[in-house]
């Protein structure tokens, strides 16, 4: 059937995962542009949905990591984090909800989140030109609860429109990247207090030959319980305060960012939620050339009250820009 | 293979810190400027002044029961050698937990007010209240909760978008202060923070922000009442023409008797709470006696508890809104006694030199 210029595309798969399943391949023939005419994609929406029997109360942004490509080129440095991706599409589709409503995440409601990639140029797909991509749970987090989602069902939609047919593809695009990083503050009343947390060598860098131009710096934080009834628990948006999430917690978490030049973000260490807003993100543009890295760092500061459930504390965070590829 | 893929129709502008080599892929128009800096780019520090790297100014002050706080305002200062633009200002009050006594449900920010300038050029009116300032997407937030023997303590965060990019020169001050509304209990952190980038030249002009307010009296919850602000509350005291771009209003209920073993209630959440805060109602003039609202609107209904209502209006200096508050007696009648106090803010920014 013919298309018009102005049809919209979408191009998505949808994969049920579960703790121990390991990266598993969304379906390629799905993201692959099978008409004969280009097509142009925008955004890539990721949608995680927990099916929940009981336990725990999740997150389901913070446990779902994806890695993939664009034709051969590389989108992800390896498995990365959704929430390091971008904004959600609606702050309560992030988070659980406050106190009273958390008990009924108990009784075996599934959860949801769902993040947008915005791209700063389009990806223009020849016809057969396509995206394989491939899911997982985030097996560093799931070793934190007391017991993991049953089972995740991870949806990829490529949202874009149909070009002409014969219009011109450009063998040189603005590939869209992702680098990310996880810190984990273990026993934040405890020995994990009064520490800084560095990104590591393989985190946050740019490892392809051409340089990347990060246009947001993506940071979402998460508590963990690791002891049941467990939770993992997205809170960098949320004013919900709770034993698992106390507001004195948001003035102890310190946060900066060194770009590869070695200048920072912030002129001394400022608490997290205030660098990346109740968007989880904040903008900018800035070269990180081949090899070369950024490097995150919180401080935990040791928390003085007792009695809480929440011991463990995982930041996520992505430099998410492009970098011009032959495709 | 990446490199050799693209060395068969680019060429090598630069080297790596390792060697590598840098190459300018042919890019179809669409792409040329973003491929060029990028390219242009081999090492960071050599040309990344062409980009604009995110900034984050951020300060906070400890705001006691009834007082006020000034913050330093050395953290709010432009201090990178190079102009930068604020695109978001964003606000957050934090109740300690340890301060609270008994059980509380309460917005941090409608306990807070503001005053801000930059370089001594006002982009306040003198004390707004830090839930007139932005807007919240964080419905929880709203309502926080904390009682006697586990208290979590209370916490909110307004965000002010800027419709235009704050320039700040290299040097620029940013002088702020934080006050407590009368009826707080608790000691409130007020935070403060300036979200941006840095501008890729000087500019001769800046849009400054600019932000006027109006707060009812506190109206008992079976009182009737109508209150008119003055001419000098929601006032242009700038120079320069404002353009206004959004008003915002929200409604607080107060508790003074216990509910549901609640003794202390400060909120916005006017869905959830609508018999205790229905029947508040505002109509906003001009100078020059023109509703914009058309008459008296609810304010829950017309102005959304967590959002700004958009607008655009050029306001001249001199000029001023009239905010009239009309409340009717309570929808439902109640047990508890409560107070509710109406909060309107007009918000936008001025063109002014450098």
């Amino acid at each position: 059937m013919a298309l018009n210029s102005a049809n919209p595309v979408i191009l998505s798969s949808n994969v049920l995962i579960t703790s121990t399943s390991g990266p598993t391949a969304f379906d390629a023939g799905a993201l692959t542009n099978l008409s004969r005419s280009p097509i142009e994609i925008r955004e890539l929406i990721v949608t995680a949905v927990g099916q929940n029997t009981g336990a725990p109360r999740a997150s389901a942004l913070g446990l779902v990591k994806i890695k993939g490509k664009f034709n051969r080129q590389a989108m992800t440095s390896g498995l990365v984090s959704v929430a390091a991706l971008g904004p959600a599409r609606s702050w309560e589709g992030e988070n659980i909800g406050n106190l009273p409503q958390m008990s009924s995440y108990l009784s075996g409601r599934g959860f949801a989140a769902q993040v947008r990639w915005q791209f700063h140029r389009p990806i223009v797909l020849a016809p057969g030109a396509g995206f394989t991509f491939e899911t997982a749970m985030d097996a560093d987090d799931i070793a934190l609860l007391a017991s993991a989602p049953d089972n995740m069902r991870v949806t990829l939609a490529f949202i874009g429109r149909d070009l002409v047919q014969g219009a011109e593809v450009p063998k040189a695009q603005l590939v869209p990247y992702i680098s990310d990083a996880r810190l984990n503050v273990n026993n934040v009343a405890g020995t994990g207090g009064n520490k800084t947390f560095l990104s590591q060598q393989h985190e946050l860098t740019n490892p392809n030959a051409s340089p990347l131009t990060v246009r947001r710096i993506v940071g979402r934080r998460f508590y963990v319980n690791t002891s049941a009834p467990s939770a993992f628990l997205m809170v960098n948006a949320s004013a919900e305060t709770s034993n698992y999430a106390s507001a004195s917690d948001l003035t102890k978490e310190l946060f900066n960012f060194q770009f590869p030049d070695r200048t920072k973000l912030c002129a001394d260490r400022t608490p997290f939620h205030m660098v990346f807003g109740q968007r989880a993100f904040i903008e900018g543009e800035f070269i990180v050339p081949p090899t070369a890295r950024c490097v995150a760092e919180l401080f935990s500061v040791q928390r003085d009250y007792t009695g809480l459930t929440k011991n463990n504390e995982v930041v996520k965070l992505g430099i998410v820009g492009d970098r011009p590829e032959v495709v | 293979m990446a490199s050799r893929r693209i060395s068969s129709t680019a060429r090598t502008v630069g080297t790596t810190a390792t060697g590598r080599p840098i190459v300018a892929a042919s890019m179809p128009r669409l792409l040329r400027d973003d491929s060029k800096r990028a390219v242009r780019s081999p090492r960071a520090a050599s040309a990344i002044s062409q980009f604009s790297y995110p900034v984050h100014l951020y300060a906070e002050a400890d705001v006691p029961a009834g007082g006020e706080a000034t913050i330093r305002s050395s953290a709010l200062a432009n201090r990178l050698g190079k102009p930068i633009e604020i695109r978001e200002i964003r606000f957050g009050a934090l109740a300690s937990a340890a301060a609270a006594s008994g059980k509380a449900l309460m917005d941090a920010g409608g306990l807070l007010k503001l005053s801000l300038s930059v370089n001594g050029k006002p982009i306040t009116h003198g004390f707004v209240p830090m839930w007139c300032l932005g807007v919240t997407e964080d419905y929880y937030g709203q309502v926080s909760i904390f009682t006697t023997g586990t208290n979590y303590g209370a916490w909110a965060q307004y965000v002010w978008r800027l419709s235009r990019p704050w320039y700040l020169p290299p040097g620029a001050e940013v002088a702020a202060q934080f006050q407590q509304m009368g009826g707080g209990r608790f000691v409130i952190t007020g935070q403060l923070g300036l979200a941006g980038r840095t501008a890729p030249k000087a500019a001769p002009t800046s849009c400054i922000p600019y932000a006027c307010a109006w707060m009812s009296s506190p109206v008992q919850d079976s009182a009737t009442a109508l209150e008119e602000s003055t001419e000098t509350d929601l006032l242009n005291v700038t120079k320069r023409t404002v353009t206004v771009d959004r008003l915002i209003a929200r409604v607080s209920a107060r508790f003074t008797t216990p509910i549901s073993a609640i003794n202390y209630l400060i909120f916005n959440d006017t869905i959830a709470w609508s018999d205790q805060v229905g029947g508040v109602e505002l109509n906003v003039f001009t100078s020059d006696h023109r509703s914009i609202t058309n008459g008296y609107l609810g304010v829950a209904e017309s102005f959304g508890p967590r959002r700004a209502l958009e607008l655009v209006h050029q306001f001249s200096p001199g000029d001023f809104y009239r905010a009239s508050l009309r409340k009717t007696a309570a929808f439902v009648s109640s047990a508890n006694d409560y107070y509710s106090q109406a909060f309107v803010a007009a918000l936008g920014y001025r063109e002014e030199p450098v």
